[in-house]
């Protein structure tokens, strides 16, 4: 018992003595190995983290909503912009239903009059995985693309963007408000 | 009164061993008994619980502990062990002091038979907030000196993407009980953080705030930020190999969302699958020779393997109809598969079983993720605008939960 102790006694001063040998994480440019952050061991740097700070991001909000029938319809909500109108999709589908036929003749309607570059950005609710739903989201975006082309628009005109789940534009936990969510909003391209 | 007391005692050790977030009940048959002691004297309640909470949890998950859930204070130079703190082989004491200098950590292993000191150990660190860190150390520490194996798990950074608002991010570094937290990127929307190396020191993130998604590498010791790509669509980095000379994306440069791998020294990309669907979310498996990735070719998300050499696609398990996130590792896979509305258990698949093993069994639970070559398994719990993240050691099956103040869009070790 007494060589145990002895070992880790031993073990311990040279711990203590030579510091770890496990390669760190060095944050903010100190090398935890140079720092005097430390005094053992381990992989933690000190100091100063970098702050990196980028520009702000768009982000559309809908307008309040007046009811969930309505809103099956999807004849009251819009998140788009500059004349145009969002579209609305099932759950994990991107198919243009229907009922939606008229909003995407009203969108070709609008750019045949005002002829522009434009964005189209698809969402989706919170439901899945984020990369899942960013692909959801494109898909999304590009069905609404290729019946825009196919009304007649040019297809160089035309960006797609998937923005996923990260830009609700209703975050309670309710059917209605997911709805809103699975959206394609078209604006002017900057 | 001395009865309640010690029913009392046995309910909480029992609550602690049985936790009801896992499926499975869990072994005992090869850990430590270990009693906390704290002799810090930290005012502050809500922190000094948190320590108390992460020292437990850093031996329960070693896999070589187990503790209760009581609360002991006492003396760090006392030779005297009380009667109370005998009933469990071990008695491990620590005192955390914040000082002028940063922070100090004393802990001291003992075995309570005979008092002897199985380890002792001081540490120091300028950045108090960091002191998470060092619990983690004192106990890979002691667990190294007891023969029981490396926790180098515990001293590494966790990258992740937090909702700020809508439209808005943040990216933060913690540890992996989310204690420590620093923000390293703020403003406007950047996602999909993933460490570019093992040394975690550059990682690799989506720019959301162009005309069109980019990807860019971060070197943090620098700050330096490096354009790597720019795709219509979406743009998300899933995977980067072991030697970090070539990572998978998810791009759709035609609107069109499938698997390209980049190398890293020409930023020359090739297209992987080629499926008019949905393909996202690859990994690299076995020698880098295949990807294992999430596809909706069956209708619903499912999990998938390629080869690089081949254009035939298998499904990775039979298990379930919808399968979101995973895993792999070794030829263990872990994944998330879809119960019912809202609800996603996380299941262990071992090569050449046909039988996933359930790792969780209630919740929404997904991102199942092996934290290097630990027998250790992340995953996020998601509860409405809030995350918390979750941790199995799969082989003791112990587990720990822990609240994330907000939601995780993604996460990367």
């Amino acid at each position: 018992m007494n060589k145990i102790l002895g070992l880790v006694t031993t073990s311990i001063v040279m711990l203590w003595l030579t510091g770890c040998t496990q390669k760190a994480p060095v944050l903010g440019g100190q090398n935890s190995e140079t720092g005097t952050a430390i005094s053992d061991a381990n992989s933690v740097a000190g100091g100063n983290m970098i702050g990196i700070t980028d520009g702000p991001s768009g982000g559309t909000l809908g307008r309040t909503p007046n009811g969930a029938s309505e809103m099956n319809s999807g004849n009251v909500y819009n998140s788009s912009s500059d004349g145009f109108v969002s579209l609305y999709f099932d759950v994990n589908s991107y198919g243009i239903s229907s009922d939606m036929q008229t909003r995407v003749d009203k969108n070709i309607a609008n750019l045949a009059k005002n002829p522009m570059n434009i964005k189209i950005t698809g969402n989706c609710d919170e439901s899945g995985t984020d990369e899942y739903n960013y692909a959801l989201g494109l898909k999304r975006a590009k069905a609404i693309k290729d019946a825009i082309v196919s009304g007649g628009s040019s297809e160089n005109s035309i960006t797609i963007v998937s923005l996923g789940e990260s830009t609700p534009v209703c975050t309670e936990d309710n059917e209605e408000c997911k709805m809103r969510n699975r959206r394609v909003d078209i604006k002017k391209a900057n | 009164m001395k009865y309640l007391i010690i029913m009392i005692g046995c309910i909480s050790w029992l609550l602690g061993a049985v936790d009801a977030e896992f499926a499975m009940s869990k072994s005992i048959g090869v850990k430590e008994k270990i009693t906390i002691v704290d002799c810090s004297n930290i005012i502050d309640i809500s922190k000094r619980d948190r320590v108390f909470k992460i020292f437990k949890s850093d031996f329960g998950l070693s896999g070589s502990f187990i503790s209760d859930s009581i609360y002991h204070t006492g003396d760090f130079d006392s030779k005297l062990i009380s009667p109370e703190l005998k009933s469990k082989p071990y008695l491990f004491k620590y005192s955390l002091i914040n000082g002028s200098n940063g922070v100090e950590l004393k802990v001291l292993l003992q075995k309570t038979t005979n008092g002897e000191t199985m380890f002792s150990k001081n540490y120091a660190l300028s950045s108090s907030d960091q002191y998470p860190f060092l619990i983690h150390k004192s106990i890979g520490d002691i667990n190294k000196a007891m023969g029981k194996g490396n926790l180098s798990w515990m001293n590494k950074f966790v990258i992740l993407s937090k909702v700020s608002s809508s439209g808005k991010s943040q990216i933060i570094l913690s540890d992996y009980t989310m204690t420590y937290n620093k923000t390293i990127m703020s403003g406007g929307l950047n996602i999909f953080p993933k460490w570019a190396n093992a040394n975690q020191d550059k990682f690799y993130y989506t720019d959301m705030n162009g005309d069109r998604p980019s990807l860019y590498l971060v070197d943090i010791n620098s700050g330096k930020k490096t354009f790597i790509i720019k795709s219509d669509g979406m743009l998300v980095c899933s995977d980067v190999n072991k030697n970090g000379q070539k990572i998978l994306l998810t791009m759709a440069p035609n609107g069109q969302p499938d698997i390209y791998e980049l190398t890293v020294a020409t930023n020359g990309t090739t297209k992987i699958t080629d499926y008019s669907g949905i393909d996202v979310s690859a990994r690299y498996g076995a020698n880098d020779n295949e990807i294992i990735f999430v596809s909706n070719r069956s209708g619903k998300a499912n999990i998938y393997k390629k080869s690089f050499t081949s254009p035939s696609v298998t499904l990775a398990t039979n298990y379930g109809s919808y399968n979101n996130t995973f895993d792999y590792n070794n030829n263990k896979m872990v994944f998330s598969s879809k119960e019912s509305q809202n609800s996603f258990n996380i299941y262990l698949l071992k090569d050449k079983s046909n039988k996933p093993f359930p790792l969780t069994s209630s919740g929404d639970n997904q991102y199942p993720k092996f934290l290097f070559n630990s027998n250790i398994v992340s995953y996020v719990k998601q509860q409405g605008n809030h995350s918390k993240i979750g941790y199995i050691n799969i082989d003791s099956l112990q587990g720990e939960l822990f609240d994330f103040n907000g939601k995780i869009q993604s996460l990367d070790w």
